[in-house]
C-alpha cells in the first residue's frame, strides 16, 4: 500500500505532469497525423530519455505511446482514415456518424470510452497483479493463435450483407501477410524475385491506401462536405455533452469491452487490433439492435475504444513483470527500459514496485489528460466534417503519402498506395470488409508463428486443451449464431 | 459483365493465384496458407457463381450523378499522378505542383489555391523534414 501511495504520488510533482502534458501532446499529434504510428512516434521519441531519471522517462514515453490510439479514433471518427490498425474497427461506425452529422458526439463517446477505458484497463490490472502470472502462463502459443484466428473471424462474421465477402476479405489480408520470408522455413514466399517483397508488405501503406485514397476519391470526386448535414442544421444530438452520456448510458457494455481489451493485452502477442474487434463483435452480438452496426450507432464507437485504451494496461503488466512484451508498442517500452537502466523481469516488481505504480498512474492519468485535450478542441476538429470536399482531399493527399514515405523512406511504399488505393476502391464499392483484410494482414504474420510453435510443442493435440476448445466453439458461434437466429424468428412467426 | 462480378473474379484469381504458386514451396512453407486459403478459394467460387445468377448490380451507392462523372474521373486520375510525379520530383517539387493543379481543376479561386498549397508545401516540409527528420525523397529525375 506504500509503495502505491509513494508511486502515484510521484505522478502529481510538477515536472512529472509536465513532461506527462508533453507526452500526450506529442502522442496526439502522431495519432492524428495519418501514417504516423505509436510505433514510429517511440522509434523517434527513445533517444530523447536517455540520461533521464528512470520514472520521468518513462512517464514520457507511456504518455506519448498510451495517447496515440486516442489521437487515431478521432482520423477514423472524422476523415475514415484509421491513425492505426486498432481504429480500423472504430470507423466502422464512426464515419457514419460523421456523415450524419454526428462527429461531435461521435468523438465526445470515443474519446470518453478511451480516457475512461484506460483507467479500467489500470484499475483491472492493478486488481489482477497477484494473478497475473497465472493469466499470462494461461495462454501458451496454442491458445494465442486461436485467439488471433477468432478475432479474424469475429470481424469477417460482422461483414453486412455477405459473410462470404467478410472470409474473402480476410483471406486476402492473409495471403498479402505471407508475402516475404517464413519465419520457420527462411524461404521467400510469393515474392516473384522483388526486392522491395523480400521483407514483407508495410502496414502503413497498406492502411492508407485501403481506406484514406477511397475517401480522397469520393471527396473530390462529389466535392461535397464529409458531413451529409450543414453546420448549422446539425441536430441536438451532436453535441459533446450527449457524447459523454452516452457512454455513461451504456456503463455496463463500456465495462465489459473495457475488461475484454485489459485481459487480451495481457496475453502476449494478441495485439490491439484484436482487442478492439473481439470488442465490437461482442458489442454486435450482445446488442438488441445488432442490424444498427455498421450504419452509425454510438455503441459501435465505445465498444472498441473502451478496450483500446484498457489493452494497453493489460500489455504493460507482462512488460514488466515477465520482460514478455504483450504488444509491439511494449517491445519497443522494454528496450527504453534498457536505456534507463532498469530490467524488468520477474524481479522488477520486487525491487522497483513505486515506479511500476508509477508507470501504471501514468498510463491513467495520460489516457484522462489525452482523452481531456481531445474533447476541449472536439468542437474544432469536428468542424473538418463541414470542410468541402474539394479543400479537404487535397490537403489530405500529400500528409498521406509522405506518410506511406516516413516509416522506411522508401519511395515504393508511396507508389504502393495506388495499388492498396484500387483494391481499397473495389472493396468499398463492392461491400467487401476492409477492416477485415487489415486484421488479417497484421494478424496473419503472429497467427503462423504460433502455429509452428504449437505444433512443434505439442502436436495437433494442443485443439484439445480447455481455452482451445473454447474458442474453437467461439469461432463457430460466430458464423452459427446468426442463421441459428434466423431461423428461430422463422419457426416462431 | 457486372464490375462487382468482375472483381469477385480477380478475388478469386489471387487466392487461385497464391495457391498455385505455392505449390512450389515446401509442404511446411505452405501449411496455413493452404489451411485458410483453400476453403475461401471455394467460397470465392461460390461467389462468383452467386455474382452471376444475380442480374442486379450489387454495387454500393455511391450516390455518383451523371454531372459529378468528370469530377470523379478527374479524381481518379488525380491519385496516381501526383504519387508518379512525386516519384519523379521529390515532395518539395510535386507537392505544391498536384495540389495547385488539382485546387485549380476543381474550380477553386487562384488566391485560395496558392495561400493552400503555400501552407500546406510550408507545413509537410517544417513537420517532416524538420521536426521529424525524415529526409525528404529529391525525385528519380534528380538521382
Amino acid at each position: 500500500m506504500a509503495d502505491l501511495v509513494t508511486g502515484f504520488a510521484f505522478i502529481f510533482q510538477l515536472e512529472i505532469f509536465v513532461v506527462l502534458f508533453l507526452g500526450v501532446c506529442l502522442g496526439l499529434v502522431f495519432g492524428l497525423i495519418p501514417g504516423l504510428s505509436g510505433l514510429t512516434a517511440l522509434a523517434i521519441l527513445i533517444p530523447f530519455v536517455y540520461g533521464m531519471e528512470p520514472a520521468l522517462g518513462l512517464a514520457f514515453l507511456m504518455s506519448v505511446h498510451s495517447v496515440v490510439y486516442t489521437g487515431g479514433s478521432v482520423t477514423a471518427i472524422l476523415l475514415n482514415i484509421p491513425g492505426a490498425p486498432p481504429n480500423a474497427a472504430t470507423l466502422i461506425d464512426g464515419y457514419p456518424m460523421s456523415q450524419k452529422g454526428e462527429a461531435r458526439r461521435a468523438i465526445a463517446a470515443g474519446l470518453t470510452s478511451s480516457g475512461l477505458g484506460g483507467l479500467v484497463g489500470g484499475i483491472v490490472i492493478l486488481a489482477s497483479l497477484p494473478l497475473l502470472k497465472a493469466i499470462v502462463f494461461a495462454f501458451g502459443s496454442g491458445e494465442t493463435f486461436l485467439l488471433t484466428v477468432t478475432g479474424i473471424c469475429f470481424i469477417a462474421g460482422l461483414t453486412r450483407g455477405s459473410v462470404v465477402k467478410g472470409l474473402m476479405s480476410a483471406s486476402l489480408g492473409l495471403a498479402a501477410a505471407f508475402i516475404g520470408f517464413h519465419p520457420i522455413t527462411g524461404m521467400s514466399r510469393f515474392t516473384f524475385g522483388t526486392l522491395y517483397l523480400y521483407d514483407g508488405i508495410s502496414l502503413i501503406p497498406k492502411a492508407l491506401g485501403l481506406f484514406a485514397i477511397p475517401e480522397i476519391i469520393n471527396l473530390l470526386g462529389k466535392g461535397k462536405s464529409i458531413s451529409a448535414v450543414k453546420a448549422e442544421q446539425t441536430s441536438q444530438l451532436n453535441r459533446l455533452t450527449v457524447g459523454i452520456k452516452d457512454v455513461f448510458k451504456r456503463w455496463w457494455l463500456f465495462i465489459r469491452c473495457s475488461v475484454i481489451g485489459a485481459i487480451v493485452g495481457i496475453i502476449p502477442g494478441a495485439g490491439g487490433g484484436v482487442a478492439a474487434f473481439l470488442a465490437y463483435g461482442h458489442a454486435q452480438q450482445s446488442s438488441k439492435h445488432p442490424e444498427e452496426f455498421g450504419k452509425g450507432t454510438v455503441e459501435g464507437v465505445i465498444a472498441p475504444e473502451s478496450a483500446n485504451n484498457a489493452k494497453e494496461g493489460g500489455a504493460l503488466m507482462p512488460t514488466l513483470s515477465l520482460a514478455i512484451p504483450g504488444s509491439p508498442g511494449m517491445a519497443l517500452l522494454l528496450g527504453a527500459f534498457l536505456v534507463l537502466g532498469l530490467q524488468p523481469g520477474p524481479t522488477f516488481l520486487q525491487e522497483h514496485m513505486p515506479i511500476a505504480y508509477t508507470i501504471v498512474g501514468t498510463l491513467i492519468m495520460a489516457n484522462l489528460v489525452g482523452a481531456g485535450v481531445c474533447l476541449a478542441l472536439s468542437g474544432q476538429l469536428a468542424k473538418i466534417t463541414y470542410l468541402r470536399g474539394t479543400l479537404l482531399a487535397p490537403i489530405l493527399m500529400p500528409i498521406i503519402m509522405i506518410g506511406a514515405y516516413a516509416m522506411h523512406h522508401d519511395i515504393l511504399d508511396v507508389i504502393a498506395l495506388i495499388v492498396w488505393g484500387a483494391i481499397g476502391y473495389g472493396m468499398a464499392r463492392f461491400g467487401y470488409n476492409r477492416p477485415a483484410m487489415v486484421l488479417a494482414f497484421v494478424l496473419g504474420g503472429i497467427m503462423e508463428k504460433y502455429f509452428y510453435l504449437s505444433i512443434d510443442a505439442y502436436g495437433a493435440p494442443f485443439l484439445l486443451r480447455p481455452i482451445c476448445i473454447g474458442l474453437i466453439v467461439a469461432i463457430f458461434a460466430t458464423f452459427a449464431l446468426g442463421p441459428i437466429k434466423v431461423l428461430i424468428r422463422r419457426l416462431r412467426s | 459483365m457486372k464490375a462487382s462480378t468482375v472483381f469477385a473474379i480477380l478475388i478469386g484469381l489471387v487466392l487461385a493465384g497464391w495457391l498455385t504458386v505455392g505449390s512450389g514451396y515446401p509442404v511446411r512453407a505452405m501449411l496455413l496458407p493452404y489451411m485458410f486459403l483453400t476453403p475461401v478459394l471455394f467460397l470465392a467460387v461460390a461467389q462468383i457463381v452467386r455474382e452471376f445468377r444475380d442480374k442486379e448490380s450489387k454495387a454500393i451507392d455511391l450516390g455518383i450523378s451523371k454531372g459529378d462523372r468528370r469530377n470523379y474521373i478527374i479524381a481518379v486520375a488525380f491519385i496516381p499522378t501526383s504519387i508518379l510525379l512525386t516519384a519523379l520530383l521529390g515532395f518539395n517539387i510535386a507537392i505544391p505542383l498536384c495540389t495547385l493543379a488539382i485546387f485549380k481543376l476543381r474550380g477553386e479561386k487562384w488566391r485560395l489555391a496558392i495561400v493552400l498549397s503555400a501552407a500546406l508545401t510550408a507545413f509537410t516540409y517544417g513537420m517532416f523534414t524538420l521536426v521529424l527528420r525524415v529526409p525528404p525523397h529529391g525525385g528519380i529525375l534528380f538521382q
